[in-house]
């Protein structure tokens, strides 16, 4: 059976890195590889929370809904 | 007797002018004298402007003896984080691609503000490298000269905690004003998202960038955000906390934290209920993914801010410290749908924190700032928290959310570890309800009685 996360994984880290030495030519592995786990982390929070499909961007308020003020 | 002086609040301090007391010259005196006595041991300033302040000074101070009075601010010494504009002075952001930055022309909303107000600005205070984390090198403790003051508004922290001055901005993105404030047990205020102007401050993200102020007290914090917000200041006429209702964050945000930190939240749940609050426990369970978001987007971001800088001026780029660099160029190749999704549950969580104070009739919700105390600068590896973080993770974890929702929050010192170092808790409250907050922390503040205590810096 593939592994298809250890693929994905490695090919993002390939295109990562690639890219990455193209404007920082000093970055090590581990340090890509550190980036990346942090994201992935943080990707797997966000993933973790449900938005319905409606959900939409909008320009950002810190206002709270109308009737929703403590 | 200057360390008397520079002990006195803001308000003390604005009584002894209008009494004739002390002088502004006199106090922005006694300030530089201070700066040059600490700056050896806690770095805390990339620039002091010792002409102009004395200059600033003796205006202040020729205004008070004509009875003009531009109101709580008039001749209070005060930092200015190095990524705000200070007209005359360059903006270098803690970076040395700005080394040969040429002086602002024109000032910052903020400090337009203050200095309207009459507020005598010292100099500039060191930065993280363009805000971007929570070391601020070369920025040290004044609680612990070997240990690091928080990030990026590691500067002004220091420089409040060391008496240096009466009033400092900063910054807060992912916490970067609460985060030093904490570690250098002072005051730090992130006020409701966009209501200050952040215009003529460099940004760090765009979506999350909030302009505020530190101090050494609530009260003080409460006077500088007053003049930055053109908000009349109410004075406090309580003396207990009766009728509030405090919910207690959790447990993303009591569990993976020092034992000794824990230990402070609680001291602090048993004084407000000693004034009379009821703290009821009110976990928030989207406090990881308003985390995330707010992660997500300061990386995207951040790369958009540097990202031309980094293609077409290498030289420059090359200047930047490598974390940075590795954070802006991986950061510009961020997946689009993790920026997109973000901003999407953004609305979300903010409205989930809503919900949360409304079904729980909270006025404000109480948690801890770091997960630890302050680290020292030889040795940054986060431990006691049973988690394996780096410290810029650890240290944003529980004040990133925060920023995701877009609340006011007031950082503010809760008690000391066993090695003498300050403990922070943040309380974060309702949109726009920014006097309600302040009146808590003050209240709280009194309760704790912990403004006596100073760093041993200043007892040489």
């Amino acid at each position: 059976m593939r592994d298809t996360t250890s693929e994905l994984r490695d090919a993002q880290f390939t295109f990562v890195s690639a890219y990455v030495r193209q404007l920082d030519p000093s970055a090590t592995d581990a340090a890509i590889s550190r980036y990346l786990a942090e994201i992935e982390t943080m990707a797997t929070a966000l993933q973790s929370l449900e938005a319905p499909a409606s959900a939409h961007m909008e320009p950002f308020t810190a206002d709270w809904p109308d009737g929703e003020d403590a | 007797m200057s360390g008397d002086i520079l002990s006195l609040s803001i308000a003390e301090l604005g009584s002894a002018y209008r009494r004739r007391d002390l002088s502004p010259v006199e106090v922005t005196s006694a300030c530089l004298a201070s700066i040059e006595q600490t700056e050896p041991a806690i770095h805390a300033w990339v620039e002091v402007s010792a002409d102009d302040a004395l200059t600033s000074a003796a205006k202040a101070e020729a205004e008070l003896l004509g009875g003009a009075d531009r109101g709580p601010l008039l001749g209070v010494p005060t930092g200015i984080k190095d990524i705000f504009d200070v007209a005359g002075l360059p903006t270098r952001c803690g970076s040395l691609s700005r080394a040969q930055q040429l002086a602002a022309t024109s000032d910052s909303a903020s400090v337009a503000a203050l200095r309207a107000g009459g507020a005598v600005l010292l100099g500039k205070t060191v930065t993280q490298e363009f805000a971007a984390g929570v070391i601020s090198p070369p920025a040290r403790n004044p609680w612990d000269p070997s240990r690091i003051p928080g990030g990026s508004s590691g500067g002004s922290a220091s420089a409040l905690a060391a008496h240096n001055c009466f009033a400092a901005m900063g910054s807060d993105t992912g916490g970067s004003i609460r985060i030093p404030a904490a570690a250098c047990g002072v005051v730090g205020f992130k006020p409701t998202y966009a209501s200050l102007s952040a215009e003529g401050v460099f940004p760090l993200s765009w979506s999350l960038d909030t302009v505020g102020p530190l101090a050494k007290t609530v009260a003080d914090a409460r006077l500088i955000w007053s003049v930055l917000a053109s908000r009349e200041v109410v004075p406090l006429d309580r003396a207990d906390l009766r009728g509030f209702r405090i919910g207690l964050a959790g447990p993303f945000f009591l569990d993976n934290v020092q034992p000794a930190v824990r230990d402070a939240v609680l001291s602090a749940v048993d004084a407000l209920r000693a004034l009379g609050a009821e703290v009821v426990e009110t976990p928030w369970e989207d406090a990881a993914a308003a985390r995330a978001i707010g992660f997500l987007l300061n990386r995207a971001e951040t790369a958009a801010v540097h990202e031309t800088v980094a293609r077409t001026e290498p030289d420059k780029f090359a200047q930047y410290n490598p974390d940075l660099r590795l954070r802006v160029a991986a950061g510009s190749i961020l997946p689009s749908e993790l920026y997109v999704n973000s901003m999407r549950k953004r609305a979300i969580v903010r409205d989930s924190m809503a919900t949360l104070f409304r079904e729980n009739r909270l006025n404000v919700l109480l948690a801890p700032t770091l997960p630890t105390t302050a680290l020292t600068a030889a040795d940054m590896t986060v431990t006691g928290t049973d988690l394996d973080e780096g410290i810029g993770a650890a240290w944003t974890r529980l004040t990133m959310p925060f920023n995701t929702t877009g609340q006011p929050v007031l950082a503010m010192p809760a008690g000391f570890d066993p090695h003498g170092l300050p403990i922070g808790i943040q309380l974060a409250g309702a949109p726009g309800r920014e006097d309600e907050l302040f009146a808590i922390g003050q209240v709280l503040e009194g309760s704790l009685g912990l403004q006596s205590l100073q760093p041993a810096i200043l007892k040489r």
